[in-house]
């Protein structure tokens, strides 16, 4: 599903330049659960926004089901975006100003989804996250682990490829974070293709293969199952 | 989408309630300002446009040059051209002529109600070029029998408290016979040159002299004259037509020649500053420029505080966006949806703009002197015109804002918003900047106007013109009686002194010019006004004799003597007058110099200090001074000078009526102050004065709302900065000073912007007249002073409640 090669990226200020991602190269099949880590400053957040088509790398190869995706343009990216990827935070990303119903149906909108079939698939999702009681409710009102059964809630509604997740319990305590972990899994089980980004052992157990980075470069690989 | 995009819209709208408040309050003054302008530009360049056939219609206007080469145009043309081209021209398909021959008491057969109407003739035609509203009567036949008159629902009312009039009779001091109403006409729209109150049939007028007058009548200029032409047809080829049809049968006793222009309908009012005789209201288009530009600045200065408040903000939703974008939104749809918010602040926004129109109209309807109405009634263009504002608001407010903040990556948004935000500031200081530079703009324009007219008002004119009641004199028997009149009316205890005179200051109309020859022989005339006047003239009007002699009391003795003020002593070369002979061979009553029956051979007695006789825009004319009995001009109007002190104005004038009705029973008492009337050569002035004040005063607070906008954002943005600032130990002066400095300065570089312009502006409307003050360095600096001040208060609120916070609290937001 996803092969990099060679992957490069900098950043620039006026005096320096940091490189981010060092020739970095791996691909993750359909169907795995893959978990990055490393160190602050390693280049994990800048492979994940280039993986989520966030970003443009500044070098090397980045092929998306097939398809040599590193020079498109934003509204290709975007496009690909909205169809394939799904995207978990670690801060849940939520919008203060949408109910729970209204955050999950975001992406539904942005692919043009009609109205009725959306709060079908909406109620669906909610039912499974078990956060249903809540759809009326404003990010605000939700505890930590709820807003981010939500922010799973909307990364999994269009039925994305692949979902990204950058430290998805970093904000959680550890039931809370347990809880989304076992979300996670069980989405994959169903077939969804997940990288995640953490700093944390425990959640990385949950993936089939650990990939350890430092300064823009793979270290080791893991193979767990 | 669109529904999502709205309820988004509104919820933000109520979550930032102070954002929301400015925002919308900005927008609401701005559109409202913007409103009421665009209506009265409207209705002025719609003026005389409601008629149905409005573009083919035109004017007569004579073009007549005299033997000098000397061109004038005067509204107006003979009887016979009309009547004869109305014939030979098959391009004409209808035509509408009427004059005006003087006023006349008009009044109910019981005579229980009196009133001083102008007489106004009408060929039996005139409705087929027009589209008058009749209320009652057919145009058609409404002015084809003698002693017929057509009025209008307000002349109705007044003569019979109802518009119920079709058939009912009225007399005039015309003659005897009774005059049977044939049509009564709804009131006419503000916006018509052609106005009258009564319009009688021209067969009404059944005396000898006006047939004989009209039969032979092909030079004159007395007819307003209006053909209707035919769709498609060539005014050009008519107005030669016509030309050569008058010199064919034109006097050719009268040097010079006469050629006839038809003036557009539509072109009137704004196209006929120099065509005499025409007494509508004149439009101006530089009033129209001057307002649509302060409509479209005030406009402005709203929209931009919406784009910098929204811009300063985003750094709020910097969140929103990026999740937005992450989820799969497009460019396009974060656009539009930032549009939406703009046109929703907008529509709430043009709504209350609306209400407060409707509210303020009859109020802007009286002192602009206009009947400008808005409602569902209202012409289509007008509603389209504000469909059309509302998108253009939106646009300009939203747009900006909307393309900045949907082109932003979602990265930076989540990872360096603050920076991301800063990147802005100098575009949001540009914008306040020229926010201020329309503010000071409008501060200078606002003062100069001010004291230009407060310079006029008390410029030293060289008469005293409080305490003076002008009387017209209205029929014969008053004028021959001028002199027991004037002893009567010196008589009461409110006069202090009384005089008669052919013109009075303020009343322009037709003041006369005579050729003037010194020593009976100079070559060039010289070109002076003429008044002429009785013995008490100088004093009723304080007007300082300089050298020679008055007139003297005992009249018959100085028919021939003239005073000259000091400007025509210059142009006649005279220093001390000693009787020196001057040579009057013609006048000019407006339009042609036609000599006077014999040259009038006159002695000057006395040079008089100059006196202002119009407007201050014009400069001081030479004047010819002629007595009472002058073979020029005749008396037309007393003058009474009312003593100082506790008068009773009212008692007086009625004892004056009374005196005039020992004379003549019919002669109504027609007055007026003459100060009122001094004024009225600024009226347009003055209503000038006033939007421009107004319009000054909501500009600044529209920019200061902004400023108190980006001030509480940028409280908000620097606590941490102030917290540790503070921790450091800064003072709360030092942070006060620290947050307003920001604001002061494009304050400042807009002061040095706006007064280039302003002076160069200022200084243009100022050449317009003759007696001007000048600009000085000073006006720009209080304009400045004030900007800065006002700026200082708005942002300093805020920037003390920053800096007085405690600082432990500030930093545990963080």
């Amino acid at each position: 599903m996803i092969k990099i090669t060679d992957l490069e990226k900098f950043y620039r200020t006026e005096e320096v330049q940091t490189v981010a991602l060092n020739k970095l190269s791996f691909d993750v099949k359909e169907g795995e659960f893959v978990a990055v880590m490393g160190p602050s400053g390693c280049g994990k957040s800048t492979l994940l926004n280039i993986l989520g088509l966030l970003d443009d790398p500044d070098g090397g190869s980045f092929i998306f089901n097939g398809i040599e995706v590193s020079g498109f343009n934003e509204r290709k990216r975007a496009n690909l975006r909205k169809h394939n990827i799904g995207f978990v935070f670690q801060s849940f990303n939520l919008i203060d100003e949408l109910t729970v119903f209204e955050n999950v149906e975001l992406p539904l909108i942005y692919t043009g989804v009609k109205a009725a079939d959306r709060k079908e698939r909406v109620h669906e999702v909610l039912e499974k996250m078990q956060i249903m009681h809540r759809k009326n409710h404003f990010p605000q009102q939700l505890s930590g682990g709820q807003q981010q059964r939500v922010a799973v809630a909307r990364a999994v509604v269009n039925n994305p490829k692949l979902i990204l997740a950058d430290e998805p319990t970093g904000n959680l305590d550890s039931s809370n974070g347990n809880e989304v972990m076992d979300l996670l899994t069980e989405l994959n089980q169903q077939g969804t293709t997940i990288v995640m980004v953490t700093h944390s052992e425990h959640d990385a157990k949950f993936s089939h293969r650990i990939i350890r980075m430092l300064d823009g470069q793979k270290v080791t690989e893991n193979i767990l199952v | 989408m669109i529904r999502n995009y709205f309820k988004i819209a509104w919820r933000n709208l109520k979550e930032n309630k102070f954002f929301s408040f400015i925002n919308i309050l900005g927008l609401t003054i701005g559109t409202s300002c913007f409103l009421l302008i665009a209506l009265y530009i409207f209705d002025e360049l719609t003026f005389d446009r409601f008629h149905q056939h409005t573009s083919n219609i035109y004017r007569a206007v004579n073009h007549k040059t005299n033997s000098d080469g000397q061109l004038t145009k005067i509204a107006g043309t003979g009887y016979q051209v009309s009547e004869k081209a109305k014939i030979d021209f098959p391009e004409i398909q209808g035509m509408a002529r009427m004059i005006t021959l003087g006023r006349t008491n008009v009044s109910t057969l019981d005579n229980s109600l009196v009133f001083h109407e102008y007489i106004t003739l009408g060929n039996p035609h005139f409705f087929d070029a027009f589209d008058f509203e009749f209320l009652q009567g057919t145009p058609a036949n409404a002015l084809t029998e003698p002693h017929t008159v057509v009025m209008t629902e307000e002349m109705a009312h007044r003569l019979f408290g109802t518009a119920d009039v079709l058939g009912k009779t009225i007399k005039t001091d015309v003659d005897d016979i009774p005059v049977k109403i044939t049509g009564v006409l709804k009131n006419f729209p503000g916006n018509s040159s052609i106005v009258f109150n009564m319009l009688f049939s021209e067969s009404s007028m059944t005396g000898d002299g006006f047939k004989n007058f009209i039969n032979t009548d092909w030079d004159s200029d007395a007819f307003a004259t209006y053909f209707l032409l035919k769709d498609q047809s060539n005014p050009k080829k008519v107005e030669a037509g016509i030309t050569a049809l008058i010199a064919e049968n034109r006097d050719t006793g009268i040097p010079g020649k006469t050629e006839l222009a038809l003036q557009p309908l539509a072109d009137i009012h704004f196209h006929s500053k120099d065509i005499e005789g025409d007494s509508g209201k004149k439009g101006s288009l530089t009033t129209i420029y001057v307002f649509s530009i302060v409509a479209f600045f005030v406009l402005f200065i709203a929209c931009v505080n919406y784009m910098n408040l929204t811009t300063a903000r985003y750094a709020n939703r910097a969140k929103e966006i990026a999740v937005r974008k992450v989820v799969g939104a497009s460019r396009q749809n974060l656009t539009r949806q930032f549009l939406t918010e703009a046109f929703l602040t907008t529509v709430i926004a043009i709504i209350f703009a609306l209400i407060i129109t409707k509210i303020t109209l009859p109020w802007f309807n009286s002192f602009t002197e206009k009947q400008l109405a808005l409602g569902i009634a209202t012409d289509y263009r007008i509603l389209l015109g504000i469909g059309l504002i509302t998108i253009v608001v939106g646009l300009l407010s939203g747009l900006y804002p909307a393309l900045v903040q949907a082109a932003l990556k979602p990265l930076s948004l989540m990872k360096h918003k603050d920076q991301m935000n800063k990147g802005k500031v100098s575009l949001r200081r540009s914008l306040v900047v020229l926010q201020f530079v329309v503010s000071i703009f409008m501060i200078v324009a606002t003062m100069v106007i001010y004291l230009q007219m407060k310079y006029l008002n008390n410029k030293d004119i060289g008469f005293r013109k409080d305490q003076l009641v002008v009387v017209d004199i209205n029929s014969g028997d008053v004028r021959n009686s001028w002199q027991t009149i004037r002893n009567e009316f010196s008589k009461l205890p409110q006069v202090a002194s009384v005089s008669v005179s052919s013109r009075v200051p303020g009343e322009w109309k037709n003041l006369p010019r005579v050729s003037v020859y010194n020593n009976a022989g100079a070559p060039q005339g010289k070109n002076m006004f003429f008044l002429g006047v009785d013995d008490q003239f100088l004093q009723t009007y304080d007007i300082k004799l300089v050298r020679g002699r008055n007139f003297l009391p005992d009249h018959s003795t100085d028919s021939t003597s003239v005073l000259i003020n000091e400007s025509a002593a210059e142009a006649l070369n005279i220093v001390e007058p000693s009787g020196q002979f001057i040579e009057i061979p013609s006048v000019n009553f407006g339009g042609d110099f036609s000599p006077l029956d014999k040259p009038f051979l006159a002695r000057v007695v006395g040079i008089v200090r100059d006196f202002n006789f119009q407007s201050l825009r014009e400069p001081l004319a030479p004047m010819v001074i002629g007595a009472q009995n002058n073979p020029v001009h005749n008396i037309d109007y007393f003058t009474v000078r009312l003593a100082q002190g506790n008068t009773d104005v009212l008692a007086a004038l009625k004892k004056m009526q009374e005196i005039f009705y020992e004379i003549d029973r019919g002669h109504q008492l027609e007055y007026h102050f003459l100060d009122e009337q001094w004024q009225l050569f600024y009226r347009h002035d003055r209503i000038r004065e006033t939007i421009f004040t107004i319009m000054t005063l909501l500009a600044i607070l529209i920019a200061c709302l902004g400023l108190l906008g980006l001030s509480t954002y940028a409280a908000e943005q620097r606590i941490k900065e102030i917290g540790i600032r503070k921790v450091l130990g800064a003072s709360t002066g030092g942070i006060v000073t620290l947050l307003s400095k920001d604001f002061i300065k494009p304050v400042l570089i807009a002061i040095l912007i706006a007064s280039p312009i302003a002076w160069w502006s200022m200084n243009s409307w100022l050449e317009g007249f003759a007696y001007r003050i000048y600009i000085k360095w000073w006006m720009f600096a209080l304009a400045g002073l004030i900007a800065v001040a006002i700026a200082l208060i708005t942002v300093s609120g805020q920037s003390i409640k920053a800096a007085t916070a405690n600082p432990a609290k500030s930093l545990r937001t963080e």
